[in-house]
């Protein structure tokens, strides 16, 4: 979940290999889906870090004031739904949106919860290939670390780095 | 007029929460960092403290950790009020001491809300708590189950039937019930059970006992009692064999002059310190479960209580399923266990997060299936211990 500071910061939970991330970024006008899709930035500012291990997942074991967080290889973001959208895409069809669930796998995690797709007919190669930024948002996310099923990390909408999904389902399970 | 302290590092929300509270007619008190909001709460006392977790110098947990340990501010209600608002953010909450999770962004009015009941809560426990000791001369050692209050004792025939569990939740349960203090008296024999079981640091369990039963007096007795939510009292076991079991009988005996009702963990062996204590209860439960080896040690338990005298009308059983499969059915296990099944408490997934968390399953999740469970045995056992609820 994230917090609106006075100074514009706001604070998320980002997941990367062995570590849970709590900071906060100043994304002024941007959301945080615009800022890691930024191509000129490779890393993202953060401010008042709060580190925890997956393991051990609400043990603060380090605190900075400032960190960069490299995001090719960030796993995933839990963020507010509105956070969750480039602030200048817009899309519009005329078939309006389907809610497909997804179940998906990452180094480390297990993720399911839904994507918003456009058209009439869910075709997930149509969707990785027209989406034109890296992370892809799954509303009503739910997080497990594989080591620790039973502990769940959830959110309004969970950007998942596209490039570190290993699995993507989509549809119902069959069983 | 009551004072809250507020320790955030936002000043926005400082602002917002501030002048909530202060219309809502409480003093309120700001600190920006845990270092400044632990000196205040120090100086001040404050009857509640809301507490950020990411803040500069000194994290909210920390912090609530160490309000908890400072005897001046050991009573004050804690809200964790956090951005990291994750399930396993609520638990390290709670197990940091706080009373009350809330995540960010909360709504204000709904924060004063959770603000008042904690302190109604706090007026009503201090109503509810142990009275003050009174001088009174020592006397001789008497059976506990004709002083007053009504014991029951939890034995499990060998370890890993879940006696402590059900012995905490059951005296969770009665505290809730009867809106009363419930002692939970520590027979076991690893010391420091129950306590560890609840994730409390104690220090000398039980060594304000003096070594003499006849020196035992509730003066020298309630200092010992540690106070957990809800109502519950506990009186650890002792971790040195210099308080003599006739110390531990008496102070069960003083306890059960004070409370209604005594809770007593006997754990899994009839030994010098508990078996005393068990016969003089009003009732035994012996907790049990399915498996082949439990059941084959249990006769051996019933035995060895009727050998020592104990009636066997009082003792009753409790099937406690620790595994999602039983082995019996409950006719073979009535079959088995010769005593009646006063209860089957369900097999609960959550009971190994609750030993992680170390948060009680009641607290925790008091709508599961075992959590009704353990209800309706309390139920039970009130009406056949003919208990009633406090007055008010």
């Amino acid at each position: 979940m994230a917090r609106q500071r006075a100074s514009g910061l706001l604070a998320f939970d980002f997941f990367i290999r062995g570590y849970r991330v709590s900071g906060h970024v100043s994304t002024h006008t941007r959301s945080v889906a615009d800022m890691l899709d930024d191509a000129l930035h490779s890393y993202l500012e953060l401010q008042d870090v709060y580190i925890s291990r997956i393991s051990q997942p609400a043990d603060i074991i380090a605190t900075y004031s400032h960190a960069k967080l490299r995001k090719d290889t960030l796993l995933f973001a839990i963020v507010p739904i509105r956070e969750s959208l480039a602030k200048a895409v817009r899309s519009v069809s005329y078939f309006g949106k389907e809610r497909v669930p997804v179940w998906l796998t990452l180094p480390m995690f297990e993720i399911e919860g839904e994507v918003q797709a456009t058209g009439m007919s869910f075709d997930l190669e149509a969707f990785l290939a027209e989406r034109s930024g890296q992370y892809v948002a799954i509303t009503d996310g739910v997080a497990r670390p594989t080591s620790a099923p039973d502990t769940s990390f959830s959110g309004e909408a969970l950007l998942v780095n596209q490039r570190c999904i290993d699995l993507f389902c989509t549809g119902k399970p069959s069983s | 007029m009551k004072r809250i302290l507020i320790v955030d590092d936002d000043p926005e929300i400082c602002k917002l929460v501030e002048f909530a509270l202060q219309q809502a007619g409480f003093a309120v008190l700001i600190a920006e960092d845990g270092q400044k909001g632990l000196a205040m709460a120090r100086e001040h006392q404050p009857d509640v403290a809301i507490l950020d977790v990411m803040m500069p110098s000194m994290h909210g947990y920390e912090l609530c950790r160490r309000l908890r340990a400072d005897p001046r501010t050991a009573e004050a209600g804690i809200i964790i009020l956090t951005a990291r608002s994750q399930p396993i953010d609520e638990q390290a909450a709670m197990k940091a001491g706080a009373d009350l999770f809330v995540a960010k962004p909360a709504v204000l009015s709904e924060l004063v809300e959770r603000v008042q009941a904690l302190l109604y809560e706090a007026e009503r426990k201090a109503a509810a708590s142990p009275p003050r000791p009174e001088s009174r001369p020592a006397t001789k050692p008497e059976p506990i189950a004709k002083s007053g209050g009504r014991l029951v004792a939890c034995l499990g025939p060998v370890p890993g039937t879940g006696v402590t569990t059900l012995a905490i939740n059951l005296a969770l349960a009665f505290a809730a019930w009867q809106r009363n203090a419930i002692p939970l008296v520590d027979l076991g024999g690893a010391p420091g059970s129950v306590l560890e079981s609840l994730g409390i640091v104690s220090e000398g369990q039980q060594r304000g006992l003096s070594s003499s039963e006849g020196e035992l007096s509730w003066e020298t007795l309630a200092p010992q009692l540690v106070a957990y939510h809800a109502g519950l009292h506990i009186l650890p076991s002792p971790t040195t064999e210099r308080v003599p079991p006739a110390v531990t009988h008496k102070a069960v005996s003083l306890l059960c002059k004070r409370f209604p009702l005594v809770i007593a963990d006997a754990g899994h062996s009839l030994n010098a310190r508990s078996t005393p204590v068990l016969l003089s209860a009003n009732l035994i439960l012996l907790v049990t479960n399915p498996e082949a080896h439990v059941m084959q040690a249990l006769s051996g338990t019933l035995a060895a209580l009727q050998e020592q005298g104990y009636p066997a009308r009082r003792i009753l059983a409790v099937v406690n399923n620790l595994e999602p499969k039983t082995r019996a059915s409950l006719e073979e296990l009535r079959s088995e266990i010769t005593r009646p099944i006063l209860s089957v408490i369900p097999y609960e997934p959550a009971i190994k997060y609750t030993q992680h968390t170390q948060r009680p399953l009641l607290a925790m999740n008091p709508r599961s299936p075992a959590s009704r469970a353990i209800g309706q045995l309390t139920m039970q056992l009130a009406r056949g211990l003919h208990l009633e609820k406090a007055a008010g």
